[in-house]
């Protein structure tokens, strides 16, 4: 119990003095996940934008792998990832693997799905009638995909943070790919793990609470952005 | 004559195996106002879709002013209509920005907008409204909102799809008159689909009468609502009698209306000399042997035409210098004795005739 509060007062003490190991690893932690949701919200809506509006062969497969790819396994990710990386591997002669670079693939990977399959709920939750009417009132069919798109820009948004939530706390695939050495490709999920095998527990647990506050906004942002327009009437109880 | 504005020619849809529309032919002329009357299923959203070039329709072909619409053209066509659907949808945003839209998709110059976004918003009063979530508006004020987005755009041809059925009786009655005042000052060419008689009746200078896709009638109103081409028609019409008149005197809130010889006595608002459209349902029609002391203000004495039987009310066609139809139970028929080539008394209620302000085209 002991070892457990001298490890957060030593925590909370690395943190407020700006610990320069701490903060390099966060910085890179947010580069390489911000990357990766970059990335993906740039394939994820227009995948989940022309799925919500198009109809050919094979969509209902597409959507069906997009569903299964929202909970496909990091650890699956990093070997296929580490598999084609691999200095002997089709895209070996890259040189990628162990490099943030490679992180950012292998979570482009798992944030793409995420991103294309909530977008593409949220797209079809938009009324029907949101696109014809913008074209009954002379949009062309592009302006009326951006109609559509402003329409549902809140669960939208809500698909790109659970993408960032994702990648942020994956640590299997970054893990496999990147190699965690240090100062080069060592995030907050991998160095918690290595720090805690270590015996740093201070460290761990600091760079434990960095990880829960960003998911924690992230995931508080995403709680008030649905909520949000559901809280303007509420009926008066008797109570 | 002039070349209409809109033509269809061997239009034909089908969804899957299901063919919901056939036209063969089909007109609309500048400044009409034509009610497409139809009930559910009868294909007026998918006729209103392609004569809006928002479909194309599965066979046929489509003019605008007598050139054929293609697909290169289709767009700069289509940015000259502008269709209404049943529940306005409003986008996202304020008054304002729904307003714009349309100019907005047209890249049109921001002066122009300003220009016409205050014409607009005087024409359906909306100054109050513009920086109003258009999210949190009520039903009346939404649809007005709608109205203006569609006459901010001067669309040659404005399309409405039931434009009223979601309001309130007396939000839809106020509305009526606000859209009959603009049709009239912009000469707007209107195609509207509706099942309320008396919304056609009020706005409507053609009625085309669909069913299953077809156009089962087509035509001057009053034609249409006085002698309905079949039974189908009748049915959805309703046997009303429209008459026309002018307006000889007011006397308080009454109006004394000549028409063919005759008197009559109406409620409604019209200046003197003006013409003026009656309507008046069958089931307001009171049938007797003879007059009696009442609050009645209209006798017409009549021959029995036509006694037709319908399925528990009966339509009793009277010749009193102008054909009358009222409906009747069984029973009462019965109890009056009343046979084909008598004569009877036909009283109507002042305040059962509705005095509105002759088609839009030939308005004071």
């Amino acid at each position: 119990m002991d070892m457990i509060w001298t490890g957060i007062v030593k925590a909370v003490d690395m943190l407020i003095s700006l610990d320069p190991e701490i903060y390099g690893i966060v910085w890179l932690t947010l580069k390489i996940t911000g990357a990766a949701t970059l990335i993906g919200l740039c394939v994820g809506i227009p995948a989940g934008l022309g799925l919500s509006v198009s109809r050919f062969p094979g969509r209902r497969l597409i959507i069906a792998m997009i569903n299964t790819g929202m909970g496909l396994p990091p650890v699956v990710v990093g070997l296929f990832v580490a598999l084609f990386l691999w200095r002997i591997g089709p895209l070996g002669s890259l040189r990628l693997i162990y490099t943030p670079a490679a992180m950012v693939i292998a979570q482009v990977l798992i944030v793409v799905p995420i991103i294309a399959g909530l977008s593409l709920a949220a797209f079809q939750n938009v009324d029907p009638a949101a696109s014809l009417q913008a074209r009954a009132l002379g949009a062309t069919k592009a302006q009326a995909l951006l109609v559509i798109l402003k329409e549902s820009r809140l669960p939208q948004m809500a698909a790109v943070m659970a993408g960032f939530g994702g990648a942020v706390s994956e640590v299997g695939a970054v893990l496999m790919v990147g190699g965690n050495i240090n100062g080069q490709t060592r995030v907050l999920t991998t160095a918690i793990v290595q720090e805690t095998r270590m015996g740093r527990f201070e460290v761990a647990i600091a760079l434990s609470l960095v990880l829960l506050a960003l998911s924690f906004a992230v995931n508080a942002l995403l709680t008030y952005i649905q909520q949000k327009g559901g809280q303007e009437w509420r009926p008066h109880s008797w109570k | 004559m002039e070349t209409p504005f809109l033509e269809m020619k061997g239009v034909r849809h089908s969804y899957g195996p299901l063919r919901v529309l056939d036209v063969p032919l089909f007109s609309l002329a500048k400044g009409e106002c034509l009610v497409v009357f139809g009930p559910n299923g009868s294909g007026k959203s998918t006729w209103l879709r392609i004569a809006s070039l928002l479909e194309r329709p599965g066979r046929g072909r489509v003019f605008y002013r007598g050139e054929e619409v293609s697909g290169k053209t289709a767009l700069n066509v289509r940015r000259r209509f502008v269709l209404l659907l049943q529940r306005p949808y409003l986008f996202r945003g304020n008054v304002e920005k729904n307003v714009l839209f349309g100019l907005k998709v047209r890249g049109t110059p921001r002066p122009e907008m300003r220009k016409r976004l205050d014409r607009a918003a005087r024409m359906f009063s909306l100054g109050p409204l513009l920086n109003r979530d258009a999210r949190k508006l009520s039903g009346g004020e939404a649809q007005r909102v709608n109205l203006a987005r569609a006459f901010i755009l001067e669309p040659d041809i404005l399309f409405l799809d039931e434009p009223f059925s979601a309001l309130d009786a007396p939000t839809r009655e106020d509305l009526i008159q606000e859209l009959k005042r603009v049709l009239k000052e912009t000469g707007q060419t209107t195609v509207f689909v509706t099942h309320h008689r008396d919304e056609a009746a009020f706005l409507a200078t053609r009625v085309a009468v669909l069913v299953g896709g077809r156009v089962l009638q087509d035509g001057e109103t009053e034609r249409v609502f006085a002698s309905p081409a079949n039974d189908e028609v009748a049915r959805l019409v309703g046997h009303a009698t429209l008459l026309k008149g002018t307006v000889e005197e007011r006397r308080g809130d009454l109006l004394v209306i000549a028409h063919a010889g005759l008197r009559i006595l109406a409620a409604g608002e019209a200046r003197e000399g003006s013409e003026v459209l009656l309507f008046l349902r069958p089931e307001d029609v009171l049938l007797a042997r003879r007059k009696f002391e009442s609050s009645i203000r209209n006798w017409f004495e009549g021959r029995v035409l036509e006694i037709s039987p319908g399925d528990r009310l009966v339509l009793v066609s009277l010749d009193c210098g102008f054909l009358l139809k009222a409906r009747l139970t069984r029973a009462a028929v019965d109890e009056l004795g009343l046979r084909v080539g008598e004569t009877a008394w036909a009283g109507i209620k002042a305040a059962s005739l509705r005095a509105l302000p002759a088609g839009v085209e030939n308005g004071d």
